[in-house]
């Protein structure tokens, strides 16, 4: 009970900071440390480069900057989505350069640690810039919905209301993007895009 | 390979991807973002208050209230700034579109506005000075001029089939830049501006770019690839099911300048409107005063048993940090601190929102209390503007935990809000409600 309460202190409070930070510099500060990492992960893991992903990570924040005061929402929860809506939409602006492509593809090779030995299941292990490679040739969105729901662990609610999409439509393309991407990994090889 | 989203989380769950961001940069951006939002805070707010302006002010017709509020559109969703480059085998890069639009601040454009439902919107042509002086051809005859150059804008509507005018003047208001659309259309992005190819139009051969800064917003630009300006620009707002178009640009285009005079030409009966957005002078004020700074029905509150003290005061509008809200303070006898707010911002096309909220009590004359989503913070911001301007009647070190708003939508329509420091019980909301009374002259 006490910590259902103090959950909802904090939503309330964080509201109201959404709300004080299109007047207020602190506000915004606050909401920046809260928000930072997350959209800094995001980006690596849209990336695969950390200095690109500190780069498209800026230029969310800036936005975010000249933007709160237009912003209409009103909640932490208006503003989280809105906030990974502009790193989307940042992160696929850089990737649908397709002359950075090849240059993303040969950095994730270099981003990534070994898996961990003796991991459990080790049925399919596929080198990562495969993968990556596969990932890279879905459409930028279908790369964001990857994203968000494999390494941010975002519901499908919560995508449907960042990309502004139904959620049994998101279901099902994401039941097409694994489809195509299985397709895609028994066929690509290094270099082909 | 992996055979199911279970199998792939489990695929995606064994990379181990290095995601500890530099502290160097977290900093740096934090100090970056700051400024950047510092720098930017008149401005958004003032390009705002130049559309509530010029929605309020000169677009009173139902049907050009409509238009401007497309162009208000186009001001939000447009309000980030973007960079330059190139784009790759184009034969126009959006670059050079942009230098070249950079350097035609004067143009006249024809203005259509295409909606999918609700009623249709006059064509008008609207002829651009400079960024601040603005012309607008209304299709019914009705001409608007918009000047701000000077501390005090003006805006000026003629009806010459009525020989009427109205001049609004908004005092302090300072000079401000118009919300042009080219130099909103100049600032997107190259990386996300998208080649469209060409098309043929009257013999001419077009190159068409396209922008999507919002999932509901699309732009789409055609420029000539030899001048390499616009000739057509088409914004979709898909959320709101309409589109606007701008078409037939000419640039440094021929007019006398005194076509842009905010002079009422003779013979036209004026009626002049002024708002003060001067810095307002806390001030405890009668209510014949409120009734005649409100541009709607004003309210006063008829004292009852259990309110030891009630005052009326003047402050600065809290929310906007200039213009002039009317509070009405009230203290009860149980240590309470009410506050009912009235404002011209408080207007019921601004506030659509409201009975989306939950109603949470209707009186027996008909008024309608809602919540407020950020009830705590507005009751904040307005004790807080209230003990500044008199810290007799409300200190901040008393700003309670239980405090809340609640919008007041009265009989006639007019909106008030209502915050208090601590929760009241209905039967004293609505007692307040109820004793709400117009203020009538005299």
């Amino acid at each position: 009970m006490v910590g259902a309460m103090a959950k909802l202190v904090e939503r309330t409070e964080d509201n109201d900071l959404v709300l004080r930070a299109k007047t207020q510099a602190e506000a915004l500060g606050r909401l920046y440390e809260m928000y930072y990492e997350r959209i800094f992960r995001f980006c690596v893991h849209r990336l695969f480069n950390k200095e690109i992903a500190e780069d498209v990570t800026s230029a969310v924040f800036l936005n975010v900057a000249r933007g709160i005061r237009d912003f209409a929402g009103r909640s932490e929860q208006d503003f989280r989505y809105w906030l990974y809506a502009i790193a989307a939409n940042q992160a696929n602006a850089y990737i649908r350069r397709t002359s950075r492509r090849k240059k993303l593809l040969a950095e994730a090779a270099g981003s990534i640690r070994p898996a961990a030995a003796g991991s459990a299941d080790m049925s399919f292990e596929p080198d990562w810039p495969r993968l990556y490679a596969a990932i890279l040739r879905l459409k930028p969105q279908h790369q964001t919905i990857v994203t968000l729901r494999f390494f941010e662990n975002f519901s499908y609610e919560q995508i449907a209301q960042i990309l502004d999409a139904k959620e049994a439509t998101l279901r099902v393309t994401l039941h097409r993007i694994l489809n195509q991407l299985r397709n895609q990994l028994q066929t690509v090889f290094d270099g082909e895009i | 390979m992996f055979k199911d989203e279970a199998d792939f989380e489990k695929v995606v769950g064994r990379l181990n991807v290095d995601t500890e961001p530099n502290q160097a940069h977290r900093e740096n951006l934090r100090r970056q973002m700051l400024s950047v939002f510092n720098q930017a805070e008149q401005e958004p707010s003032t390009r705002i208050i130049v559309f509530r302006t010029l929605r309020r002010l000169i677009m009173k017709s139902p049907i050009t209230k409509i238009a401007t509020a497309a162009a208000i559109i186009i001001a939000v969703s447009i309000g980030i700034h973007y960079l330059g480059g190139s784009i790759d085998g184009a034969s126009v890069a959006w670059s050079q579109v942009v230098e070249q639009i950079s350097s035609h601040t004067k143009y006249k454009c024809r203005q259509r506005v295409v909606r999918e439902q609700g009623p249709q919107i006059p064509t008008m042509q609207v002829y651009h000075l400079n960024l601040q002086q603005r012309r607008q051809e209304v299709e019914d005859g009705t001409i608007h001029i918009i000047d701000m150059r000077g501390a005090d804008a003006i805006t000026v509507e003629l009806y010459p089939a009525d020989k009427k005018a109205t001049v609004t003047k908004l005092i302090g208001f300072g000079p401000r830049k118009d919300p042009h659309i080219t130099e909103m259309v100049k600032q997107f992005e190259q990386e996300s501006t998208e080649k469209l190819g060409t098309k043929k139009v009257n013999g001419k051969i077009l190159q068409g770019f396209r922008h999507k800064p919002t999932e509901n917003s699309d732009f789409t630009v055609w420029v000539d690839p030899v001048t390499k300006l616009p000739v057509e620009i088409e914004i979709k707002h898909l959320n709101r099911g309409q589109t606007l178009f701008l078409d037939e640009f000419e640039f440094d285009f021929k007019l006398d300048p005194s076509a842009f005079s905010t002079d009422v030409p003779d013979g036209y009966e004026v009626k002049t409107v002024v708002q003060d957005y001067r810095p307002v002078e806390p001030k405890q004020i009668s209510p014949e005063d409120l009734r005649t700074g409100l541009s709607h029905t004003a309210y006063t509150v008829e004292k009852l048993a259990w309110m030891e003290k009630l005052i009326t005061m003047q402050i600065t509008d809290p929310l906007m940090g200039m213009g002039k809200a009317y509070v009405i303070g009230i203290q009860s006898d149980d240590g309470n601190s009410i506050i009912i707010v009235q404002g011209d911002y408080y207007e019921e096309e601004r506030m659509v929102w409201i009975p989306k909220e939950k109603l949470v009590m209707e009186t027996p004359s008909g008024a309608k209390l809602y919540t407020h989503p950020n009830g705590s913070e507005y009751a904040r911001l307005f004790l807080e503007g209230f003990a500044k301007a008199n810290p007799e009647f409300f200190s901040m070190e008393n700003l309670s935990e239980e405090r809340f708003t609640r919008m007041i939508v009265m009989p006639d329509r007019t909106i008030l809000s209502l915050s208090a420091n601590k929760q009241m019980s209905d039967e004293k909301l609505q007692q307040i409600v109820e004793s709400l009374k117009e203020i009538k002259a005299n």
